[in-house]
């Protein structure tokens, strides 16, 4: 026996056992923590709400083609169901990305109101309205007051009327406001991508919202007159020296780059996919509409009835400094394969042209493009391109746009027209016109000139003046086309609605819920559905605001 | 004292008979002269005839015999070849004499024996024999084989060896030789068709690949957020007693590195157990609710006396066959009189060379113009190559009186059928074991095996190459060989020249495939040390102690480079190029138990008990760095990194866990034996998520042939039952919010964040596993009929998880207990030899499995509707519903069909163009099919004549659906030979590319009473007549009521009027709409494989051993030799994943199957 030897193995194998015990330092971290993570600073929460609210946004507005397809600013080149409201057919679930964004809000709400953050929580509250607003006016009764309450046990929240949520969202901008006012901490100018850190912006910002959801809501509140009144005597975004309710980007990587720069492509193609619609390029052409040079690009090779100017080559310099070159194509009847696309050409003699509104996206539509070999899949050289401008990752003149300060005066000018507010109509939508323009880097000088137009005068008329109102509103909207589709839909104005080929399609009313509401919470849904006129869940019925 | 001594002669031995003191026949004197010399040994006594030491008897001394004493030699001969068999220990009992027999099967004993003594021959594999010697001087023995069966021992938890007999459940072991014969080097796919009540799912046909195993069927629920059930059901893998976790795989931007079962090398492993049952496997607690797999490395124990050396090598040539098969009639472009250079679809014209266009010479790198014409080409034949592996092994083994070693290498090296990929596998093993005395045993085990793959490529999903071939690869491309110079002349490392070019000359359109293969590189190397040391103390008779601590380190290092050449090069000086990805992690698990075995006979009762605690920890960390994009080609750094595309991650996890568990088995009269065990778990690191289980189970088996007289032709005929529960060990989740920091951040100097929610019940419960089996054995004809049945019922209650929510909650799921799952099922596995002579032997083994696995009961708190769809691969989902079976795929968009009246069931198209629509409505999902088979059976045969044996083992999985994405791309893109043309019995589609193959004529202008009708036709009329149209019914466009009020009356039947039909061209109605629905392209899953085919010669003896060595075998191997697929297509349903080991059932871009042909040596010496 040698029972000094198996006691040393006892030793040895018992060492062992115990140093591999617990690591006391990785549970000292566990417990370290565990705070830090579940706490976040009020700066950080500012940013983060900005951003993911204003990304959110744009990329309705310019991202995804639905609405700016339904608005008809863009039209796709390529696979382009959306030229034909055929997007609304989906289930958009855009009512989710919101829904997490609300999610972070709420908590947000939280964090800042333990810590007596009072202007943080009245800023927050502002998007938090901004977001259901935006749930309730695309898809109908949606949930609110049971909404992001999984932990206090409603796993399955009813939708609320829309109605009610109207009601609910203005008295919590009332809140908001009485918040932001009475707040006493300092906001950060630097995690303020929005205002920076300058409390009267945010107010307004606060008023102004409140003014574009009267205004939405118009037509259905009985007390909307006194209302808009009202919210028109409060400060809002419409000085000269006030800024817009935007961010802009920073350009070095997808998350912080504009929705259309190379960042965010998978190839150049997802750029030439996307094309102005002609709805839009003929209005503001026909305008003498500076902005048109800002935002489109000359076609490349646009059609000529002139056989001298046959592969004439020019170059084109805009107003941001980007080059472009076109060479003239005679629309030579002799040559088989034009003659063939002679029915298609319908921009000749013209180096701005626009996508025909509601055609087949497909390469070969829009203004009889031939070269197929050489255009390829969505390389369409009859129609216009976007200025380079909307290639950038990050320009001054391209932000995410949330609410612009020009919306606000065409808002009032419609309000003042429809007798709501007293005050010049005429001045509003001027000056409306000068804010987007100015927006759009147009100098002072061409802003003179073309408000000196007859054709941008108001007519006597209240009818024409809304239209004109409208028609000016839209292109000012353009790039914030969430906000244009609702004005589409609730004044029908300006009537775009048979342009092209879109004849034959009917307007979509409203977003169809997203799949999971049908499967997962059918109460809800299904008494959602039950107040929409007619009771279908599909694009065309009628929600509350329209009926 | 010395005396005495001198007055008699004697002799003494030790009582370890190798010291061979017993050949020393020495006078006392010397004895005494030994040890008056000071050697190290103790005190002696004479008491009676034994000199006795003081501190026991080391040494004992008998009077020599009186009797006269015989010498006696002999042969020992194997039964079945005759051939002599070198290495039998024999042995005299009643004494320590002994020695083994030659190469030539002589041996002689050392010393002279009394004649009465009777001699003990014993072999591993051999039944072990007595002969008495009866004066005789010769004694010439045939040694019997040892048949699978009565005395067999196997390996249960906790590493309790129990003998078979004795078990009330179910095992399956499988010993080396059935592991190594046909050199597959990799453990799990050498165990499929060989077990029974397991589901082997192999993650590619590539030798290296990962294997899921399901045991029983797996009963995870599936969640919304993860419905890979198949990946989530894994059993726990033991290896020499240390758990090592629930081995999946390592999977890096989709490709599949394996796992460390993976690294095993098979002819490093004794047996490898299967505990199927709950109370097989309860003693491991929860981590062993999904069975548990036991794999017992080898040791030195047992082998020859003395050292040994065994050496194997084999190699073998992988060709990949059964190649898809896809049309080569029709080039680039939508039509078929249009070609379109850059689109990557063949829908354009014919290649017949009529069309000449202009396209990208990839060989010359220029721009020619010729005649489109195909390559006749099968790109991913073309493309893959005859691999190979090649695998050595040496080990050396010793074994001693006072213990025994194992030191094995190997090597193994793979060339994979994927051009410019590798897998370079090598290990160290050494286990040994010592007797400190008779007592007490000390045993260590260490290995180091390390992977290394220079690269390797994805060879599932989207992201393989053989995705980009099969799908993106127009027929009229040139040949994969004209590719092969990658790089633009002038520029290389920076432009790449593309499969196709964009008409800019510089940046490509189309990836070249060789560029994909040589500049994107996975690289990869995991280091793994796994070890333990264990101390066996024998205290008493019956009880016994063991003290053991394991270690398992896993080191991985991933690298990610991707060459410049991807990014449009005008987009670079923006957005960088290229790619750098860098990740490392290391584990640590630490396993210590303590266990004390009871051991006793009791009258009739035997009582064998064992309690133990068990301490582990584990400890992870990992980062990981990435560059998006690189600043300059050619420099894989961090610091080279493009401004703005860095992100970096960290992370780390620890869990401690403690546990006290007991288990004991009585056996009453040998014949009924009951087992009872239990365990409890504590875990959680913080003091809220801290919490305890405890799991019982209780088995039992009936030994009827013991109780009652059987017939001769009944060997053994047993019963029995188990019952076994086992908790949940998950810690306590904690119901919180979190937030973590975007990255990148928002720009320099702001960061943003995000919010991670999670939602716990507050009235959770512990999850249930219970298991009950019942099972019957019969041993019949001397073992030469081997049968065993098993049904088996495994409930998984209360499970945990998240239970999907409505966003509108705030959360997007629920941790609770979500259900029940039932799995229900039988296997059995049958051995017969029907012939077994002395040169013939013949023994065929089948094994069944059956199992279905239903959702029993789901949660009140689950969706009121009672069922939810948990997405799965985008074009299917899961339904999560009460009576739903596991496995179950559901189309996610059924084809908008007519509900009521005489067009009931046909689609309904849509109003515009008269395409096919999605319907939204969930209900109208239907249930494609079942990944599951019903059944799988193996067949294994092993032939033997004298030296050479043939060995054949298959199987048949019949049942079970797939859904192809092949075929839904090959539809996309124009590749399926159903989009040429419609045939008679297509049920979607009429008409055809052109009119030879169909093409309809279209209607003149305005032909249709209906505005939609004729803008849709005139918007893609064309003069060539290659018109189609969708097989369904559109309302009249001019009703406009309710469509759900919509009679008979109200609908048009599209193709019955030709003015009243919607038309669309082939891309339009077949490409762009069919692709989409999913029960189009859902094939049967049945299928046979021939996975192993080998041919051994064992070299006589007597020629052996002129070369001096041992136990030669020669073999010819085969693998996968030959696959049949019930659905007629050449695709491997049961690699049918997504991606790396998801979406079970969905098959996308998977290798071909591949054929292994080699040989293999090996001998001992």
């Amino acid at each position: 026996m040698k029972p000094n030897l198996t006691k040393i193995f006892v030793v040895i194998l018992l060492t062992g056992i115990v140093s591999c015990s617990k690591d006391d330092l990785r549970q000292y971290d566990l417990l370290q923590q565990k705070n830090a993570v579940e706490s976040l600073n009020d700066p950080y929460l500012l940013s983060s709400i900005i951003k993911k609210s204003s990304i959110f946004y744009q990329d309705m507005g310019w991202g995804n083609t639905r609405l700016p397809g339904a608005a008809q600013y863009t039209m796709r080149n390529y696979q382009g169901g959306d030229n034909y409201y055929s997007g609304f057919k989906d289930l958009p679930t855009d009512m989710y990305s919101a829904m997490d964004i609300l999610k972070f809000i709420d908590a947000s709400i939280k964090l800042s109101d333990a810590r007596g953050s009072k202007t943080h929580v009245g800023i927050f509250t502002t998007f938090r309205v901004l977001l259901f607003s935006f749930m309730t006016d695309f898809y109908g009764d949606v949930y609110y007051s049971e909404a992001l309450k999984g932990r206090e046990g409603i796993l399955y929240p009813v939708y609320d009327k829309q109605s009610d949520i109207y009601t609910g969202l203005l008295k919590e901008l009332d809140d908001a406001s009485t918040l932001i006012s009475s707040g006493t901490e300092t906001i950060s100018p630097t995690y303020d991508l929005m205002f920076a850190g300058d409390k009267t912006q945010w107010l307004k910002f606060c008023n102004s919202l409140k003014l574009r959801l009267l205004m939405h809501a118009s037509a259905k509140m009985t007390d909307a007159a006194s209302k808009i009144a009202t919210v028109a005597a409060l400060p809002l975004l419409s000085a000269d020296a006030d800024m817009n309710a935007s961010i802009a980007y920073v350009g070095t990587s997808t998350v912080n780059s504009w929705v259309g720069g190379s960042n965010n492509w998978g190839n150049s193609g997802d750029f030439e996919k996307r094309r102005p619609c002609k709805t839009l390029v003929d209005k503001m052409i026909s305008l003498n509409d500076p902005r048109a040079l800002v935002w489109f690009a000359p076609i490349e090779t646009p059609w000529t009835n002139d056989p001298l100017k046959n592969g004439i080559s020019f170059a084109t310099t805009d107003p941001n400094g980007y080059t472009y070159s076109s060479t003239w194509e005679y629309v030579d009847a002799t040559n088989p394969v034009i003659a063939a696309q002679i029915p298609n050409i319908l921009d000749v003699d013209k180096v701005y042209a626009g996508f025909v509104a509601g055609m087949n996206g497909d390469f070969k539509n829009g203004n009889g493009h031939w070269n197929t070999s050489a255009g390829g899949a969505y390389g369409n050289f009859k129609v216009s391109k976007y200025s380079k401008l909307f290639q950038q990752n990050s320009h001054s003149l391209l932000r995410a746009q949330i609410m612009n300060k020009d919306e606000v005066q065409f808002i009032l000018a419609e309000a003042v027209v429809k007798g709501l507010v007293s005050g010049n109509a005429d001045t509003y939508y001027r000056t409306g016109i000068r804010y987007s323009m100015k927006r759009w880097g147009v100098k002072d000088d061409d802003i003179t000139t073309y408000l000196a137009q007859t054709s941008i005068a108001l007519p006597a008329d209240n009818p024409g003046k809304l239209a004109k109102i409208a028609e000016q509103k839209w292109i000012a909207l353009f790039s914030v086309a969430s906000e244009a589709y609702l004005d589409l839909r609730r004044t029908k104005l300006p009537d775009i609605f048979h342009n092209g080929q879109l004849a034959t399609f009917t307007f979509p009313l409203r977003y169809r819920y997203p799949g999971n509401e049908l499967g997962q919470n059918r109460n809800a849904y299904d008494l959602g559905v039950a107040t929409l006129s007619p009771a279908v869940d599909d694009e065309f019925s009628k929600i509350w605001l329209l009926q | 004292m010395l005396k005495t001594m001198k007055k008699t002669n004697y002799y003494f031995w030790s009582l370890w008979p190798d010291v061979n003191f017993n050949k020393l026949l020495l006078p006392v004197k010397i004895v005494v002269a030994l040890l008056l010399s000071g050697l190290a040994l103790p005190a002696f006594s004479l008491s009676g005839e034994n000199l006795k030491s003081s501190s026991g008897d080391l040494l004992r001394v008998v009077p020599e015999l009186q009797q006269q004493k015989i010498v006696v030699s002999g042969t020992v001969t194997d039964p079945l070849t005759g051939e002599p068999m070198a290495g039998v220990n024999i042995k005299v009992n009643g004494t320590t004499i002994g020695t083994i027999s030659d190469m030539k099967g002589k041996f002689s004993l050392p010393a002279a024996i009394d004649p009465n003594s009777t001699l003990t021959f014993s072999f591993i594999g051999y039944v072990t024999q007595e002969v008495a010697v009866a004066g005789k001087t010769v004694i010439d023995v045939t040694l019997v084989n040892e048949v699978t069966g009565l005395k067999e021992v196997v390996v249960t938890a906790l590493g309790i060896s129990k003998e078979k007999k004795s078990l009330a459940y179910s095992v399956s072991q499988i010993q080396t030789e059935d592991l190594v014969k046909a050199g597959s080097t990799n453990l799990m796919k050498s165990l499929d068709g060989k077990v029974s009540g397991v589901n082997l799912t192999s993650l590619s046909s590539d030798p290296t690949s990962s294997v899921l195993v399901n045991i029983r069927g797996t009963t995870a629920l599936p969640s919304t957020s993860d419905a890979n059930v198949s990946v989530k059901g894994q059993p726990l893998y033991v290896i020499d007693g240390i758990p090592v976790g629930n081995q999946t795989f390592t999977s890096k931007n989709g490709v599949d590195f394996g796992n460390i079962l993976s690294q095993l090398n098979p002819e490093d492993i004794e047996n490898i157990s299967i505990l199927k049952g709950g109370s097989a496997g309860a003693l491991y607690g929860s981590d062993g609710g999904n069975g548990v797999v036991m794999i017992t490395t080898k040791s030195g124990r047992g082998g020859r006396k003395g050292i040994g050396v065994s050496v194997s090598s084999s190699a073998t040539m992988d060709s990949p066959y059964q190649f898809i098969k896809e049309q080569q009639q029709f080039g680039q472009g939508e039509r078929a009189y249009e070609w379109q250079y850059d689109n990557t679809d063949t829908w354009g014209p014919a290649l017949d060379g009529t069309y000449v266009d202009n396209f990208w010479n990839v060989k010359t790198q220029k721009w020619d113009n010729g005649p489109m014409r195909s390559s006749g080409e099968n790109r991913m034949k073309e493309y893959l190559q005859t691999g190979s592996t090649v695998t050595t092994n040496v080990n050396i083994s010793g074994n001693y009186d006072k213990g025994s070693f194992r030191l094995s290498l190997s090597n193994m090296d793979n060339s994979g059928v994927m051009p410019n990929t590798k897998t370079n596998q090598k290990s160290i093993t050494l286990n040994s074991e010592y007797n400190l005395t008779d007592k007490i045993k000390i045993s260590a085990s260490s290995s180091y095996v390390r992977t290394y793959s220079p690269n390797k490529a994805n060879v599932a999903g989207s992201n393989s190459i053989l995705n980009s071939l099969l799908f993106n690869f127009p027929t009229n491309l040139q040949p994969l060989s004209d590719m092969k110079n990658y790089w633009m002349t002038g520029f290389e490392g920076i432009l790449m020249n593309g499969a196709i070019q964009k008409d800019n000359g510089i940046d490509k359109s189309e990836t070249n495939p060789w560029w994909r293969t040589y500049e994107m590189i996975n690289r990869f190397s995991r280091d793994n040390f796994f070890g333990k040391l264990q101390l066996d103390w024998k205290l008493s008779n019956a009880f016994a102690l063991m003290l053991r601590t394991g270690m398992d380190n896993i080191g991985e290092n991933y690298e990610y480079r991707q060459s410049f050449g991807n990014t449009a090069f005008a987009s670079r000086a923006v957005s960088g190029d290229g790619q750098f990805v860098t990740n490392s992690s290391n584990s640590v698990n630490f396993n210590s138990d303590a266990i004390l075995t009871f051991n006793k006979s009791v009258g009739k009762f035997d009582i064998s008990a064992a309690g133990g605690v068990n301490y582990a920890y584990s400890n992870s960390n990992s980062y990981s760095v990435s560059a998006g994009a690189l600043s300059v080609p050619g420099l894989f750094t961090v610091a080279n990194v493009f401004p703005g595309k860095l992100t970096a991650g960290y992370g780390w996890g620890a869990s401690p866990s403690y546990s006290v568990y007991g288990t004991m088995d009585i056996g009453w009269a040998k014949q009924i034996f009951v087992g009872v065990t239990g365990r409890n778990d504590w875990k959680g690191n913080l003091p809220e998520e801290k919490i305890n289980y405890f799991y019982p189970s209780v088995s039992a088996a009936w030994v009827a042939s013991e109780t009652f007289h059987m017939p001769e032709m009944i060997d053994l005929l047993k019963v029995r039952l188990g019952l076994a529960n086992v908790g949940n060990g998950l810690i306590r989740s904690r119901s919180i919010d979190t937030y973590t920091f975007d990255s990148p951040d928002w720009s320099g100097i702001v960061k943003t964040a995000n919010i991670n929610a999670t939602l716990v019940d507050p009235d959770i419960k512990t999850m249930q596993s219970i298991t009950k089996e019942a099972g019957i054995d019969v041993w019949m004809f001397k073992k030469r009929l081997l049968f065993d049945f098993t049904y088996f019922v495994k409930d998984q209650n209360n499970q945990l998880g998240g239970i999907p929510l409505v966003q509108g909650t705030g959360f997007t799921s629920m941790t609770t207990n979500i259900g029940d799952v039932r799995s229900k099922g039988f296997e059995w596995g049958m051995t017969l030899s029907p012939v077994s002579t002395k040169d013939w032997n013949w023994d065929i083994t089948a094994t069944f499995t059956h199992y279905k696995a239903h959702i029993l009961r789901l949660s009140p708190k689950f969706a009121p509707n009672g069922y939810v769809f948990a997405s799965y691969d985008g074009k299917t989902v899961v339904k999560i519903a009460e009576g739903e079976e596991i496995g179950n795929i559901y189309e996610q968009n059924p084809i908008l069909r007519v509900k009521t009246g005489k067009y009931a069931g046909q689609p309904l198209l849509d109003g515009d163009g008269g395409e096919f629509q999605n319907s939204s409505n969930e209900k109208d999902r239907a249930q494609l099919g079942n990944y599951n088979p019903d059944y799988i059976v193996g067949l294994n045969s092993s032939l033997r004549y004298k030296g050479f044996s043939l060995n054949i083992v298959g199987s048949l999985r019949k049942g079970g659906k797939y859904i192809s994405v092949n075929q839904q791309y090959m539809e996309s893109n124009g590749r399926a030979f159903t989009t040429l043309g419609s045939g008679p019995d297509n049920p979607w589609w009429m008409g055809g590319r052109t009119p030879a193959l169909g093409g309809l004529a279209w209607p003149a202008e305005g032909s249709s009473a209906y505005d939609n009708i004729n803008s849709n036709n005139d918007n893609q009329r064309s003069d060539f007549n290659d018109a189609s149209y969708a097989k369904g019914v559109f309302l009249n466009p001019d009703y406009d009521g309710d469509p759900a009020e919509a009679t008979d009356a109200d609908y048009i039947v599209n193709g019955a009027d030709p003015n009243n039909t919607f038309y669309q061209f082939p891309y339009n109605s077949y490409g762009d709409v069919i692709w989409n629905f999913t029960s189009t392209r859902t094939y049967d899953a049945t299928n046979f494989k021939l996975r192993e085919v080998s041919l051994t010669y064992t070299l006589p003896v007597s020629i052996a051993s002129k070369f001096k060595v041992n136990n030669v075998n020669i073999s010819l191997i085969g693998r996968n030799i030959f696959q049949w697929n019930a659905s007629g297509r050449n695709e491997d349903p049961e690699s049918a994943f997504s991606g790396v080991g998801v979406n079970q059932g969905i098959l996308r871009a998977t290798l071909p199957s591949i054929r292994s042909i080699g040989a293999k040596l090996a001998f001992d010496f």
